[in-house]
């Protein structure tokens, strides 16, 4: 009695989130829920808020939509909470294989809870892998890994990078495999905050985003939906060739310092969400990295400027 | 939000798939996401991970399978890593004032090596000092850099005054508090074994200053701790290492003997009653008869023995992640209401469920 499966079936033609109208969506994601292929995860999520289903129905467009009897590897409802203070402020709830890990966000909030969960869970889980906290694009074959602390400028960078034929393959989590050779998409929208907003909206005039959402924890948020073709790839994984650090300075001019080895693995140990639970494949992963890869400290306070910096780089790079 | 007919599937797998491994083979994909998602709920992941692991099954199981088992395994057994080293700690900070340690739970199964202690998701670890050293004990950690965690001045009195442990412990910048107990029942419970059989009965461990429970006293101690708790969300995890320190320790013929009579020595005999009956229902635990013939004489009135072990039974079954709002808030309740009356008398007890139901309500409103 086999029902269900762990590979989607290749025969079955497959719907993308685009496909459907905004209504079935909704329908869809308050009944049986809809499976989001959000490659290396599948994600499936139940929710009866009909702005929810509007804003994915936008952000992951044109990503695949799983058939009810594939295989999801992350249960996700969102649910209004109820009780009598749900009458003066409507709030939501996450719930993740049935338990609520974090308080309830205003109601008009699920977006970014769903984005913000998501990332919790995956950074939970996936141990399969080293997850640094970077973003990563790819060029001809070749990845670059951005990582970063919060506000040094890795998700405005990256998100402008894909509007000048960068594929995107992370905002938030550089997926490293522990050969420390590949990095894996786990492409999503990308959290653009406050002044970044306005930034790149002038700079990717074709690009999409959703609504703005003011108030939340990190100022207002906007959502950089990701470029078809790099969804359209999700699945390939990318030759890491160079780790670049950004670091944003308001009206800065380009500045490129080359960092130590040593220096680069500390980073990067530093900020991985998982370097301590993965354990000696870590390391081995890190000294791969910084082993054969260069380690640069950008600079920056234009993003332009910051594209031709990194052209520079990219072009000294021995082909992968 | 879902059809009624998927809303057991979960924890009626897990079940399956505990107790015997080999169902986990004829799991199709949606069985195993329920699987997966069911285990996480109830935190047995990892330990279903470990199971399938050293019964040589892993290798027949689907590779999405796997993937998720092997990385939950990773993450408790830092958890382990992270406990052995905190208990260390301890174990500096108090070895120079010559304060005797015997570690209790997950870290105690740490320290004996039973493989399904490296699977907990711990939150803390529990140590035990002797009653008139828990001063010593709480000045010197504190000297060393731990932290009393945030309580009010209510709090404080409860733990010292009605509870068998000082307020938890926290190191600045580190994950697992630390509970020191002097007992292992609170002062005012009906339930006052005495500690110095604990010591008196205690066993060296690997690590060279910390002793560990003699194995019918660990058993003992988990059977407290689990039916006179007073939260029992989500303890199916407990039961199950209860299951397994049972099964671990009853290889040793002596074990059954030696356990009913340290309990009535000890007046434990209702919590082991209560443990048999749910351990045997939920799980199939192998209990001999002999050894559940002698616990009868601890049965409660037949009125309160069909009670609670219904409720028992129910409530220490695995939890379904499927249903919204979960079904069994009403039943931790009772419970709830049930172990403060085994552990306070009346006249504290009133005024101390009043308090904490009226806080409730105040940071609810803070909240809104």
């Amino acid at each position: 009695m086999a029902v269900g499966r762990f590979e989607p079936d290749r025969r079955v033609r497959r719907v993308s989130v685009g496909t459907l109208s905004v209504p079935d969506v909704r329908d869809r994601m308050s009944a049986q829920g809809i499976a989001l292929r959000i490659p290396p995860i599948s994600v499936r999520l139940r929710s009866p808020l009909g702005l929810l289903a509007e804003q994915i129905h936008t952000l992951y467009r044109d990503y695949e939509l799983g058939d009810a009897r594939d295989f999801a590897d992350v249960d996700i409802r969102m649910i209004r909470v109820g009780g009598a203070r749900a009458w003066a402020r409507p709030q939501v709830q996450f719930i993740i294989d049935g338990t609520t890990p974090f308080d309830p966000f205003p109601i008009d909030h699920a977006l970014p809870m769903f984005e913000w969960g998501l990332n919790w869970v995956f950074g939970h889980r996936m141990h399969g892998y080293l997850l640094l906290h970077a973003a990563a694009v790819e060029r001809d074959g070749k990845a670059v890994l951005l990582p970063a602390w919060p506000g040094s400028g890795k998700s405005t960078l990256s998100a402008s990078l894909a509007c000048r034929g960068w594929r995107l393959l992370s905002d938030e989590f550089g997926v490293v495999t522990f050969s420390g050779t590949q990095v894996v998409p786990f492409a999503r929208p990308v959290a653009l905050k406050n002044e970044s907003i306005a930034v790149m909206q002038a700079f990717g005039p074709n690009a999409t985003f959703g609504p703005p959402f003011p108030k939340t924890r990190k100022g207002t948020v906007v959502h950089f939906r990701v470029p078809e073709e790099s969804v359209a790839r999700g699945n390939e994984a990318a030759t890491i060739a160079a780790i670049v650090f950004p670091d944003f300075q308001v009206g800065a001019s380009n500045l490129v310092r080359a960092l130590p080895q040593a220096t680069a693995f500390l980073k990067l140990a530093g900020n991985s969400f998982n370097y301590e639970i993965v354990g000696e494949k870590g390391f081995q992963a890190l000294s791969a990295i910084v082993g054969r890869c260069e380690s640069h400290v950008l600079r920056y306070g234009d993003l332009a400027r910051a594209h031709e910096a990194l052209d520079v780089i990219m072009s000294k790079v021995t082909p992968a | 939000m879902s059809t009624n007919s998927s809303r057991r599937v979960g924890a009626r797998l897990l079940l399956d798939a505990i107790r015997d491994l080999r169902t986990l083979r004829t799991f199709d994909a949606q069985d195993w996401e329920r699987l997966l998602s069911c285990a996480r709920r109830n935190a047995v992941l990892a330990y279903l991970a470990e199971k399938a692991s050293s019964a040589g099954i892993i290798e027949d199981l689907p590779e999405i399978a796997r993937t998720s088992l092997a990385a939950a395994q990773l993450a408790a057994q830092r958890m382990a890593q992270l406990a052995r080293w905190e208990l260390d700690r301890v174990r500096r900070a108090l070895r120079p004032a010559g304060i005797p340690i015997i570690a209790l739970k997950g870290v105690a199964y740490i320290l004996r090596g039973m493989p399904h202690a490296s699977t907990r998701l711990l939150a803390d670890i529990d140590v035990m000092v002797p009653r008139d050293r828990i001063d010593d004990a709480e000045r010197e950690l504190t000297t060393a850099g731990w932290q009393g965690t945030k309580l009010d001045a209510y709090d404080q009195r409860y733990y010292r005054e009605w509870s068998h442990e000082i307020p938890p412990l926290l190191y600045p910048g580190r994950i697992l508090e630390v509970d020191v107990h002097h007992t292992i029942c609170p002062p005012l419970s009906r339930l006052r074994p005495d500690p110095q059989h604990f010591w008196n009965h205690s066993e060296p461990s690997v690590d060279d200053g910390i002793r560990v429970l003699s194995p019918v006293d660990s058993v003992l101690h988990a059977t407290v701790h689990l039916f006179f708790d007073s939260d029992f969300n989500g303890r199916f995890r407990d039961l199950l290492d209860l299951h397994e320190l049972i099964t671990a320790f009853s290889t040793d013929e002596s074990f059954w003997p030696t356990l009913l009579e340290r309990a009535a020595n000890q007046g434990l005999g209702r919590p082991l009653y209560y443990a048999f009956a749910t351990l045997s229902r939920v799980l199939g635990t192998h209990i001999p008869q002999q050894a559940r013939s002698s616990a009868e004489a601890f049965r409660p009135s037949s009125l309160l023995d069909r009670w609670m072990t219904r409720t028992l039974v129910s409530v220490l079954t695995p939890v379904d992640p499927e249903p919204w709002p979960p079904h069994y808030r009403g039943r931790l309740w009772l419970l709830y209401v049930r172990s403060h009356w085994t552990r306070m008398p009346a006249h504290l007890l009133i005024p101390h469920l009043v308090r904490k139901s009226l806080r409730r309500a105040q940071s609810a409103a803070i909240d809104a």
